[in-house]
């Protein structure tokens, strides 16, 4: 008896299970990203508005703090791969290994305008002719400064039309030293990419040539580097490695947030930083030039893995994640500057009023879209930036001089390429 | 026995026939169940893999496409043209060479005075072996401020005694020795085992020694240090072994922007870099096996010198 209602039971469920695929097929994608818990929020919030624009569509989150990279490849390799991952300048190590799904039959017969969209932010993830991702988020790095530290000295704000040598002469003037120990640095930066890149940029030179080959042995490129490394040991204005460790920190956010720097370059996502702290002025420029503009573009992109069951699914999500509504969110919640154009130049996001509770110049992003680098993005960039921060640690403290260092940076990138 | 042979298989016979085994058979069924977790994954998962690698060492593989033979080309550019390559099998040597000897001869000494029977030395005995049980990643962390060049912990100290302490963790020179006294800091492993041994010396040997009007010093060296020998070879074998192995300390600090990076990289994090990061398996694989030809090599000399310094006490001195 209970032998027959269990195979009555069983049938029935079968069927129920059946009969559910054949009407609606309800399909899961999974998204990963990477980031802070509001990042986190963030993106659960967006998917939600998807969920209620594609109720067939379910969209669980893969929320992954630290060391993405090896976990995306850890999932890929065991056959197990998101469907969509959000990845940033490691993506051509994927896109040139045939690990994404190029997008392009796809965003033609949607009819999707990448211009329209996204200005020129979307060429950064294309590789050999194909577009591998949708750009998501993205704003330039920018200058941070204290208002009242150059109300203080008498000195102009820093502006679009600065140069090296405007710069120079603020950060000596900011700089406050109080017998040999520098109480106040007039600007901060350090050995991570971004910052000596936007200076050998800024000064003509590349990393790669338009061939693609290094450049790094170069007049221009050496001679920002040399530059670079004045601020600290000659000029004296930033502080060293050294000077670092002894203020307890490796950023130079925290020490502009505690009111010891005058100026540092970072990306949006400090301003929901600063926003609370109290007795600090602040506003924001875009970054100066020397013979040319750079700064570098920090953002990131959705892609379809390769191996995705639902890439249609997939493409429909990713479309509208990168849609005005969906893209308003990340303004909403000042998560980042978004890379939807119309969001980018809406009133919202230009009053700057969901993430400061100040009046700052917002319209320093848009002033530095034309100065954003183009940057290296090869498939070995993670081998790549392991090469130059080997000869660069050492640079920065210091240790080696100039012409050695470029050199040695241009003989192992040749090593790296060949 | 005075079952006859005969007997015996009439014996199996009868067993064979009831279907049922025999003690013997019994037990060693019970001994490969037993073992089979063990010996499925020794199989599986270490023989396998272990094997497969050899093969990849040979080959171009990025992990997401099919292998692709190279031959010996991984091994010639490890030894040829790889500069990182170089640095890294120099500081790993430079840091086993350093930290090893001062590991023994600290934790000796640290065992000898925790032997004495002294008020609350459980407490002690406690203590030293607390940094062990701290994970490399918090030890690492909390390092970070004791070597910090200014007002870090060391360099305070060395002040007071007019010593001007360098940027321990920023300056190439400095910052090898600043792994070996924060791999030091968990001596208690070793002093634990030790000091087991040290307890279980029969204590009439130091009696009979004592009689004889042996001093301190002739007890630690003629009795204590000989008996210990099986101990400290042991010791000695699992350090060199760990700190060939070396990974933690150095992944963490080198994650820090301004951590000199050649001065520190070391084999396993060089591995785990160019698997993990660089997608080259290949690559290394072929690292992990020139490792593994070292740490064996080290192992085998070490092995072979055992009989010239270790006394076993049922063997006669030779």
């Amino acid at each position: 008896m209970r032998l027959r209602m269990l195979a009555l039971l069983t049938i029935g469920l079968l069927l129920f299970s059946i009969g559910m695929v054949a009407a609606q097929e309800p399909v899961t994608l999974r998204l990963s990203v990477w980031g802070s818990l509001s990042d986190q929020e963030a993106y659960q919030a967006r998917i939600d508005l998807a969920e209620q624009q594609f109720p067939d569509i379910t969209v669980e989150l893969l929320y992954t703090p630290d060391d993405y990279d090896q976990r995306i490849q850890t999932m890929m390799a065991g056959g197990d791969a998101p469907d969509i991952v959000q990845l940033a300048e490691a993506i051509h190590g994927y896109s040139s290994r045939g690990q994404l799904l190029p997008l392009d039959e796809m965003i033609a017969s949607a009819g999707l305008d990448m211009a329209a969209r996204f200005g020129t932010n979307h060429l950064q993830y294309q590789y050999e002719g194909s577009q591998y991702a949708l750009p998501d988020r993205g704003g330039a790095m920018i200058v941070y400064y204290n208002t009242d530290m150059f109300d203080s000295a008498g000195l102009e704000y820093p502006n679009a039309g600065w140069t090296w040598e405007n710069f120079l002469a603020a950060a000596q003037a900011l700089t406050v030293r109080e017998g040999d120990a520098v109480t106040q640095y007039g600007f901060a930066a350090g050995g991570w990419w971004p910052w000596w890149m936007s200076f050998i940029y800024q000064n003509g030179g590349a990393v790669l040539d338009e061939s693609g080959a290094p450049a790094f042995n170069s007049a221009e490129a050496a001679e920002a580097l040399q530059f670079y490394n004045d601020l600290v040991y000659t000029y004296e204005v930033a502080p060293s490695p050294e000077d670092y460790a002894n203020l307890g920190t490796n950023s130079p956010d925290p020490l502009f947030a505690q009111g010891k720097v005058a100026m540092i370059m970072t990306g949006f996502w400090n301003i929901a930083s600063l926003r609370d702290v109290p007795d600090l002025n602040w506003d924001i420029a875009p970054v100066w030039g020397n013979a040319a503009r750079g700064t570098v573009a920090f953002g990131s992109g959705l892609a379809i893995t390769s191996s995705s069951a639902h890439p249609e699914e997939a493409f429909q999500i990713i479309g509208f994640l990168t849609d005005e509504a969906a893209q308003t969110v990340i303004v909403e919640r000042g998560q980042d500057a978004p890379a939807n154009v119309a969001v980018l130049n809406s009133a919202l996001f230009l009053s700057g009023e969901t993430f400061a509770n100040r009046d700052i110049y917002m319209e320093a992003f848009g002033e530095s879209a034309d100065a954003i680098i183009a940057l290296p993005l090869i498939p070995q960039w993670n081998e790549m930036q392991s090469v130059m921060s080997a000869t660069l640690d050492e640079y920065f403290l210091n240790a080696i001089d100039t012409q050695t260092a470029v050199e040695q940076l241009q003989a192992d990138l040749e090593d790296l390429l060949q | 026995m005075a079952v006859s042979q005969a007997g015996l298989k009439q014996a199996r016979l009868v067993t064979r026939t009831r279907g049922r085994l025999n003690a013997s058979r019994r037990e060693a069924l019970w001994f490969y169940l037993i073992i089979s977790p063990w010996l499925v994954g020794l199989l599986l998962l270490l023989a396998g893999p272990m094997l497969y690698s050899i093969y990849l060492s040979f080959t171009d593989w990025n992990l997401f496409n099919a292998p692709e033979w190279v031959g010996f080309d991984n091994y010639i550019r490890l030894f040829t043209r790889d500069r990182t390559f170089g640095y890294a099998l120099g500081n790993t040597f430079y840091y086993t060479f350093l930290y090893v000897p001062l590991n023994i001869v600290l934790s000796l000494g640290i065992a000898y005075l925790l032997n004495k029977r002294l008020p609350g030395i459980r407490l002690f005995r406690t203590v030293i072996y607390l940094p062990y049980v701290v994970p490399v990643v918090a030890t690492t962390m909390v390092f970070r401020w004791v070597f910090a060049p200014d007002n870090g912990l060391l360099n305070s100290f060395l002040a007071l005694l007019g010593i001007d302490g360098p940027a321990w963790l920023l300056t190439p020179e400095w910052v090898k020795i600043a792994l070996v006294i924060m791999s030091l800091w968990g001596v208690g492993s070793s002093v634990v085992f030790l000091l087991a041994g040290m307890q279980g010396i029969p204590a009439e040997l130091y009696e009979a020694a004592a009689i004889d009007g042996a001093s301190e010093r002739q007890h630690f060296f003629g009795i204590t240090l000989p008996m210990l020998s099986p101990v400290i070879f042991f010791n000695m074998i699992m350090s060199i072994i760990a700190s060939l192995q070396t990974f933690t300390q150095v992944y963490i600090l080198n994650a820090e922007p301004n951590t000199p990076g050649n001065a520190i990289v070391m084999i396993i994090p060089y591995l785990f870099d160019n698997a993990f990061r660089f997608n080259k398996m290949g690559y290394a694989s072929a690292i992990a096996w020139v490792l593994f030809v070292i740490i064996f090599a080290f192992t085998l000399l070490v092995i072979r010198s055992s009989s010239a310094w270790v006394f076993y006490e049922n063997e006669m001195k030779r």
